[in-house]
């Protein structure tokens, strides 16, 4: 192994300090305000512990659904061709996109009180677990489809010619192979679920809220810190247990090896031609569907809603939201960066490239208020909040490009005449520069989308599309919802289009198929 | 021209040398068989530089290269899998170690295309990679290698990959190439009738020493 100690380490100083100013600081000072009061003991209060194992038992009940209308769909994916296959991969990843304003309003428009299906889910647990399905079915099938393709031709036909029927081969053959995709994607998904803000705000409603949502009306309606430190310690632990998993499992996965992949065959069977349906059905209404009903309900607004787009506020908040998005690119670029090149051989700094997801941001932003007081109204925190809560995207993407990298490419390079430097980058960046794109583009999504610290740092002139949208939704009268939708419309496709400029179709550098 | 003076490298609980000398002429191509697991990608990558030593000293040419980093010693290794850079073209691939050197950009690409030309690759210069077939491949990273023009040639079961057919072809054309360019070669195989095809001397790492076969 070639390696040059000094230099990751000295990498990894500007990503730590930042993580401490922005996470490990924050939350020790709200820790520290909140000892200074009486709390109630976790354990005996009824409500604090309904809502913790509420939360663990909803992210557990997503985890579950997504695995089972995930592998499914993924095999069906994997295995068939159909016309338009392309295209329902490209458009795969589009719900995680999503700012979760965006999902949220799209499921209450579809499920929720007056929706456009009659169906009403609300006070029930269905809502949340549709916002988080919505999320994280893209994410399991993405990741078990990456699975699946990883199966040689041979070693199934191997298992076939042994005796094993087709099923018993998925089982015994596919299924193990994919399975080291797959587990680090549930690990995600459980964290989302589990950690998420947003949808469950929006969906949980009164008694199907997260903790995440506890401790954000604790911290912000009751100033009761004491409670909220006790549960974010609780949060914190499960998540960062989850995060360790993640970063453990995600390290198991092999580098690719030369193999002639499983073929797709054509769905021509009746059998098949309805597995296909099936899967795009379940695709369709678990994704497509809300954002359907978003566009649906602002076409529904008609003129008069639309005008809200040129009110003089709407135009000021696109501008803040392109212009703080953009911000915290820069700066998530240069750490993100930073960061995977220290983490490449420290599994330390793997796991630590979660941080923004195991702390409660909700306890990050309101930790922030209390540690940095003159800072408050600076824009430089918000950009700085902005491009924490992006920084796993960057650095998780780019370390998968990098792990992906075979060594002997690097060796290569070096045995004809490059240094380690150059070496980086002439051979080990281009291959890694697809993953970080594609990270930068999840960024970008986060940014455009994120209202949880912008709740508590904003200052009214900063005031952003997600939340000029909140206001509208909290304000009475259907005018004031029209307005919401039509600027949820807009936002989703702002978020689109962030997405889209940034992960370009891949350039294809690889010779299988790279869907 | 090489000179191996008592290697030590030890990988986990495994002794992959134990005091460890070898001597190649200049000119020369030695072959080096072993069972699998013996160390003898490992040994290839200690001379080449990319696997530190425990104990011992690499000379070429008089000179202690033990400490010199890969890319100093103008050794080139020919990997099993070839490792050609999947974002780069054909052409591009060959160019990569003469733009190391500082060549102008146009003058590597003429060099690269005679270089090409001999391979019998003519035509292929803006090909991806992964589109070539395993013989094609092969002589791409041959070409690669030969263009910088390196002191020493370091092959690891360099046809291993290539359908019998192919494989004596290629043989003949390596040892040719190896033979007019005058480069001396360590060349790893584990089948004894290439040994002797492509080789005038045949050595056998067992046990962490070489032994004469
Ligand atoms: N990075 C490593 N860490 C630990 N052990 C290693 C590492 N690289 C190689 N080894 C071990 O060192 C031994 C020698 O490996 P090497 O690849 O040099 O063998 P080889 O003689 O080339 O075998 P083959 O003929 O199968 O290619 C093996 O037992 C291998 O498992
Ligand atoms: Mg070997």
């Amino acid at each position: 192994m070639l390696r040059t100690r000094l230099t990751p380490a000295a990498l990894a100083l500007l990503p730590l300090a930042f993580l401490g100013l922005m996470a490990v600081g924050p939350v020790l000072r709200l820790f520290a305000e909140g000892a200074g009061q009486p709390s109630a003991n976790l354990w005996a209060d009824d409500y604090l512990r309904w809502r913790l194992l509420w939360s663990v038992l909803q992210a557990a009940a997503s985890c579950l659904a997504a695995l089972l209308a995930g592998l499914p769909v993924a095999w069906v994916l994997a295995r068939f061709d159909f016309p338009g296959r392309a295209l329902v991969l490209r458009l795969l990843m589009l719900p995680f996109v999503m700012p979760p304003l965006v999902a949220g309003i799209g499921v209450l428009a579809l499920v929720g009180p007056h929706g456009l299906t009659g169906v009403d889910l609300q006070d029930t647990p269905w809502l949340l677990l549709y916002g988080n399905l919505f999320y994280n079915l893209p994410l399991v099938v993405r990741a078990a489809l990456d699975g699946f393709a990883q199966v040689p031709q041979s070693r199934l036909a191997a298992a076939r010619t042994l005796g094993a029927g087709p099923w018993r081969a998925f089982w015994r053959v596919e299924l193990p192979t994919a399975r080291p995709w797959i587990l680090p994607a549930l690990c995600l998904v459980f964290l989302y679920c589990f950690s998420g803000f947003g949808i469950a705000l929006l969906l949980g409603g009164q008694r199907y809220a997260t903790v995440e949502v506890e401790i954000y009306s604790l911290v912000a309606y009751e100033l009761n810190l004491a409670d909220a430190a006790l549960l974010a310690y609780a949060t914190m632990t499960i998540s960062a247990l989850t995060a360790l998993a993640y970063a453990l499992a995600e390290r198991r996965l092999a580098q690719p090896l030369r193999f002639e992949p499983v073929a797709r065959t054509r769905a021509a069977s009746l059998w098949s031609r309805l597995a296909v349906a099936a899967a795009l059905g379940l695709l369709f209404f678990c994704g497509g569907a809300p954002l359907l009903a978003v566009l649906g309900r602002a076409l529904l607004a008609g003129r008069a809603g639309w005008v809200v787009l040129l009110e003089p506020d709407t135009v000021a908040a696109l501008w803040n939201t392109t212009r703080f998005t953009l911000m915290a690119l820069g700066a998530v670029a240069v750490l993100g960066v930073a960061h995977a090149l220290a983490a490449r051989r420290s599994l330390l700094m793997r796991a630590l490239g979660f941080l923004p997801f195991v702390v409660s941001s909700v306890c990050v932003a309101f930790g922030l208020l209390l540690l940095y007081p003159a800072y408050t109204a600076s824009l430089g925190l918000l950009v700085a909040s902005y491009a924490f809560l992006a920084y796993p995207f960057v650095t998780k993407n780019l370390l998968s490009a990098f792990d992906a990298v075979p060594a002997h490419l690097a060796e290569a390079a070096r045995t004809l005449g490059a240094s380690p430097a150059r070496t980086f980058w002439r051979v080990s960046w281009p291959l890694a520069r697809e993953g970080f794109a594609r990270g930068m583009a999840f960024a970008a999504a986060t940014a455009v989308g994120e209202f949880a610290v912008t709740l508590f740092l904003s200052r009214p002139e900063w005031t952003t599309l997600t939340t000029l949208i909140y206001q509208h939704l909290g304000r009475p009268g259907s005018a004031n919802l029209d307005a919401a939708m039509v600027l949820a419309a807009g936002l989703m496709v702002l978020a689109l289009a962030a997405f889209l400029v940034i992960d370009r179709p891949a350039r294809a550098t690889r010779g299988g198929e790279h869907a | 021209m090489l000179e191996l003076r008592a290697l030590h490298k030890r990988m986990g609980a495994r002794c992959l040398a134990d005091g460890l000398s070898l001597k190649v002429d200049a000119g020369e191509t030695v072959a080096l068989l072993g069972a699998s697991g013996s160390g003898k990608s490992t040994l290839l990558r200690m001379v080449a530089g990319l696997e530190p030593l425990d104990a011992g000293q690499v000379l070429f040419a008089g000179e202690d290269v033990t400490r010199q980093p890969p890319e100093k010693r103008r050794f080139a290794l020919i990997f099993q899998d070839f490792a050609l850079f999947p974002h780069l073209d054909v052409q591009e691939n060959v160019c990569f170690g003469l733009v190391e050197q500082g060549w102008p950009k146009r003058l590597a690409r003429t060099e690269a295309q005679a270089m090409l030309a001999t391979v019998g690759l003519h035509g292929l210069e803006h090909r991806r990679v992964w589109t070539l077939s395993g013989g094609e491949q092969q002589r791409v990273a041959l070409a690669r290698a030969l263009v910088t023009r390196p002191r020493l040639m370091l092959l690891d079961e360099p046809f291993s990959a290539l359908d019998a057919e192919l494989r004596s072809a290629m043989q003949d054309e390596f040892r040719q190439r190896l033979a007019d360019a005058g480069i001396p070669a360590l060349l790893v195989t584990h089948d004894p009738a290439e040994a002797a095809r492509m080789a005038g001397r045949v050595v056998r790492l067992e046990g962490g020493r070489m032994r004469p076969v």
